[in-house]
């Protein structure tokens, strides 16, 4: 565990200039702490895709340049297993670059002394709100622990917190922090139970205002509905209430943390799911429905659901679901256990096309290039006008992860390729000459657009993507681009730039 | 209304006037310089064209069409109450019937309350008691009322599928804003535009059309939805390109702000007028969130009126020769409450009122089973909802465009008659 910085401590740092000193400084780290490529790029070939690219297009934000040939050498199995162990993983170049975010390991209590006060001469509410989304685009772009920083998002949407509703964004900072991460690989029973606890989550649902005399189900409904059971999972209304009874009294107190307020307890007997709860448990009552759900055989199912349609497809194979729900019941809801079932499954590598939702696209584009992005809060603004900005889905069933919620609006999505080629994302600098010096290509037009098509997509163009870019390529000449001279090379960057906006790109 | 009819060409003559022109070259003198000469036939839309205005914020409905009959809004409000229409008050409602009066700031739109071309639905919205801003605004553009978890698509977007049909224009939907509205989300067509002029491929402008011919011809072999999803992108960009709408001239003397309000709705005439085949539009206004300062003449909500009527004034004058075909809807997440709090402002509430433009209305300035502001008869201290707003939005499809199937788009809700909007 990192010690964490008080606000007190924060601000007497800010006063003796240090962090300002750093701020300055961050150019100079985000260099340092880009990832090194190797003198020579592998390129795969073949019509399809390499079932390694498949992999990191699923269980990682997409391949880095250079990436898949080093999974390949260590083997797929060893791959997850690795990503499984992921604390075993260095990331010092990551934390480096998380270093300009001030708020990330504040406690409750510190953000919330933020509210209304203005010491940063712009928006408290913003900078707290932007740091999340900015530090889980960075994580996703840059961190070794890929497969850990995908079910970090998994969870964030499966216990989706909206940020901007009330005060929620102070608490949802301590929530991601300390219950989704620190869960994200471990047993689900830990995860609900930690989410059960999270102020975050309390106050987003309304249970820190259930109460004996005016009971809110909110949290009760959700936490059945949408974090365990699934909405056909087999409860009913009344069980609904039920539920809320046992969780009255569970809220948090003034400092922002978890506390169960005993004199607004329903304390009366209960009956959840055919359990009789004996009156006078007090706390115990939640804690008894949160097991409760936890054993349910609709859980497992449910969730095992919702992983096999992250990772597989829009409408999850029940053969892939059942495997997953048999090794979920023989190890206790083990999560990490669960995605070895699932990523080594005999049918992952023929799963079908899985639409990148915009904060994939664009952290798998940015990973692609080799990108350095300096962190801001331009790229979180682009996300959101897209839809997606991270913790910012307003209710509590998270982003939809289908094709259908997000396949229209296209637009924005191939601008951010055509964008990122001509210099236009504040913050981000790719240099895909020095990508094309690797693959040997930074001479030859023809031979640079085929193996940039094999770095990006792990194949070889199909015949009418080749056609078509080679075409733009050559304005229709047939000519080629001179790679010496500055016009012959724009023609070519805007070439490259289509390729990444292209279909083959928009998959995961 | 008829007699200005005459002097406007419909969008059918000018096709027939510049067919028969064009053979003989004069085309050009006939045609206004904005609008384009698509041969995209705005005979592909089979209903109304759908104008959905959203007053972000939770508008405060009772102090736009103000229940002066009932004492107990004078009781809750004694500094923000809008004054009863005989009173001596310096500010006082516009009559709309014996019971409910208009805030007289929107009076650009009393003319076409009285005259059955517009009507109120009070005390409606959605059944959900949230009162939070986001969740109850994300709800009502889902159109569920929070029971269907899992509904990623929006209550329009479920519209548009239900009722697509070969031959759709690629701007069938728009939302008017840098995001895509939630309520269009579903379709795959859908696009949100800033406006039409920032609807374009980025990268080297001189190479845009060459561009947009590589990308479609890979988007051609993609996978569904994508290759659809592209090709209405690409066939939208070629549309917007021939539009120009720095040059159109508002009809009948329409005056727009410059608003989002008003550039979505200048907009939006500018594409209904090019028979772009625009079914449903979607434009944001305001912050209606109105805790502090709402005032009366003189407050933050003032302000927001003014242009919410003058603008819908506007486009109503401007497309007077196409209203026959356009519904226009006004709505907000809920109501505010009651009584007015300490900061000469209101709080969240939960009943609200939904405004309906169009000459197929009933002739009925407002409908409203008024549930009565007493204190024994609110919801929390709020309006109650007696209409639920998913029955007025139900009502508007059945009878003004061609969707048959409102299961898909109101998953489990049963929609119940309305009197708001009528066939024909």
């Amino acid at each position: 565990m990192k010690t964490q910085l008080s606000r007190r401590a924060f601000l007497t740092t800010l006063a003796g200039g240090t962090i300002l000193a750093a701020s300055g400084c961050s150019n100079v780290i985000d260099r340092l702490a880009q990832p090194d490529l190797p003198k020579e790029l592998w390129l795969p070939s073949g019509a399809n895709r390499h079932p390694i690219a498949h992999l990191l297009n699923r269980a990682a934000y997409g391949p880095r340049p250079g990436q898949l040939e080093k999974v390949q050498q260590l083997g797929r199995e060893k791959w997850i297993k690795q990503q499984l162990d992921y604390k075993d993983i260095e990331d010092d170049a990551l934390d480096w670059r998380l270093r300009r975010y001030d708020t990330l390991n504040w406690q409750a209590q510190d953000l919330m002394s933020l509210n209304g006060s203005d010491d940063f001469g712009g928006g408290d509410k913003d900078l707290v709100a932007y740091e999340l989304a900015q530090m889980t685009l960075v994580r996703a772009v840059f961190s070794e622990r890929q497969l850990y920083e995908v079910m970090v998002g998994f969870w964030t949407d499966h216990f989706s917190i909206y940020q901007f509703k009330n005060d929620v964004l102070y608490f949802k900072t301590v929530d991601d922090r300390e219950v989704i991460r620190p869960h994200a690989l471990g047993k689900f029973r830990d995860l609900l139970k930690a989410s059960a606890h999270s102020p975050a989550m309390l106050h987003y649902l309304d249970n820190t205002e259930n109460e004996k005399s005016h009971p809110n189900e909110n949290y009760a409904r959700e936490i059945m509905e949408l974090h365990t059971l699934g909405v056909h999972g087999g409860y009913t209304e009344q069980d609904i209430q039920e539920v809320a009874r046992c969780l009255t009294g569970w809220g948090k107190n003034d400092d922002g943390e978890f506390e169960y307020h005993s004199a607004w307890h329903d304390d009366g007997e209960k009956t959840v799911l055919g359990h009789v709860i004996p009156a006078g448990g007090g706390k115990d009552d939640g804690d008894k429905v949160l097991e409760i759900l936890v054993n349910h055989p609709s859980t497992s199912k449910f969730v095992c659901t919702k992983l096999v349609q992250r990772f597989i497809a829009d409408d999850p194979p029940q053969n892939i679901i059942d495997d997953c729900v048999t090794t979920w019941q023989s190890t206790d809801g083990d999560i990490r256990a669960v995605l070895r079932t699932l990523l080594n499954h005999p049918d992952f590598d023929s799963a079908p096309p899985k639409l990148k939702r915009p904060f994939e696209l664009m952290a798998s584009l940015l990973r692609a290039t080799n990108a350095n992005y300096d962190g801001n809060r331009d790229l979180i603004d682009l996300l959101d006008r897209m839809g997606h900005r991270p913790f910012a889905w307003a209710t509590p069933d998270g982003y939809p992860d289908n094709a259908v919620g997000w396949a229209n609006n296209m637009l924005p999505r191939i601008n951010l390729a055509l964008d990122l080629v001509n210099d236009e994302l504040s913050g981000v600098k790719i240099d895909l000459w020095d990508i094309a010096e690797r693959m040997d290509s930074e001479r030859n037009a023809e031979k640079l657009l085929h193996n940039f098509g094999r770095l990006v997509l792990a194949r070889d163009l199909t015949l009418n993507e080749s056609a078509a870019l080679w075409n733009f390529a050559t304005n229709g000449t047939g000519k080629k681009p001179n790679l010496s001279g500055d016009k012959g090379r724009g023609q070519m960057l805007q070439t490259l730039g289509l390729l990444l906006a292209s279909p083959a790109f928009q998959w995961r | 209304m008829s007699e200005n009819r005459t002097h406007l060409l419909s969008r059918r003559q000018w096709l027939q006037a510049a067919t028969a022109l064009s053979a003989i070259g004069a085309t050009r003198v006939l045609w206004p310089a904005w609008l384009p000469r698509l041969a995209f036939a705005s005979e592909g839309v089979k209903g109304d064209t759908l104008v959905c205005i959203f007053l972000r914020g939770g508008a405060d409905a009772l102090n736009m069409i103000v229940p002066f009959g009932d004492d107990n809004y004078y009781k809750a409000r004694p500094l923000l109450a809008i004054g009863q229409p005989d009173s001596s008050d310096s500010v006082k409602a516009l009559a709309l019937d014996d019971f409910f009066g208009l805030n007289p700031d929107m009076r650009p739109i009393h003319e076409l309350l009285m005259n059955g071309h517009m009507t109120v639905i009070h005390a409606a919205g959605t059944p959900n008691v949230s009162r939070s801003h986001f969740e109850a605004m994300d709800l009502m553009e889902r159109g569920t009322n929070g029971a269907e978890a899992g509904i990623g698509s929006g209550w329009l977007g479920r519209h548009l599928m239900a009722t697509s049909a070969e031959g759709d224009s690629p701007l069938r939907a728009i939302g008017w804003s840098d995001k895509l509205p939630t309520s269009l989300r579903g379709y795959v067509s859908a696009n949100a535009l800033r406006s039409i002029a920032d609807f374009h491929l980025h990268g080297d402008t001189r190479q845009t059309d060459q561009m947009a011919a590589t990308l479609s011809a890979m988007y051609q072999e993609s996978d569904a939805p994508l290759n659809l999803s592209a090709d209405a992108t690409f066939q939208a960009l070629e549309l917007v390109k021939q539009i120009e709408v720095d040059k159109y001239r508002p009809a009948n003397g329409a005056r727009y702000d410059d608003s989002d309000l008003g550039r979505g709705l200048k907009q939006t005439a500018a594409l209904i007028k090019a028979g772009a085949g625009l079914e449903v539009a979607c434009v944001d206004h305001g912050n209606y969130d109105t805790h502090v300062a709402q005032g009366r003449s003189d407050g933050l909500l003032s302000g927001l009126l003014i242009s919410l009527s003058q603008n819908l004034r506007a486009f109503h004058d401007d497309l007077l020769d196409y209203m026959d075909k356009i519904t226009v809807v006004v709505m907000s997440e809920f109501g505010r409450r009651v009584q007015e709090n300490g900061g000469g402002g209101t709080d969240h509430g939960h009943g609200g009122a939904m405004y309906i433009m169009s000459p197929h209305v009933a002739r009925m300035p407002v409908i409203a089973q008024w549930p009565g502001l007493n204190s024994d008869f609110l919801d929390n201290g709020d309006l109650q909802i007696t209409t639920d707003y998913r029955d007025v939005l139900s009502e508007l499809l059945t009878n003004r465009t061609a969707n048959t199937d409102l299961s898909i788009v109101f998953p489990g809700h049963t929609p119940r008659p309305v009197g708001a909007t009528l066939k024909g």
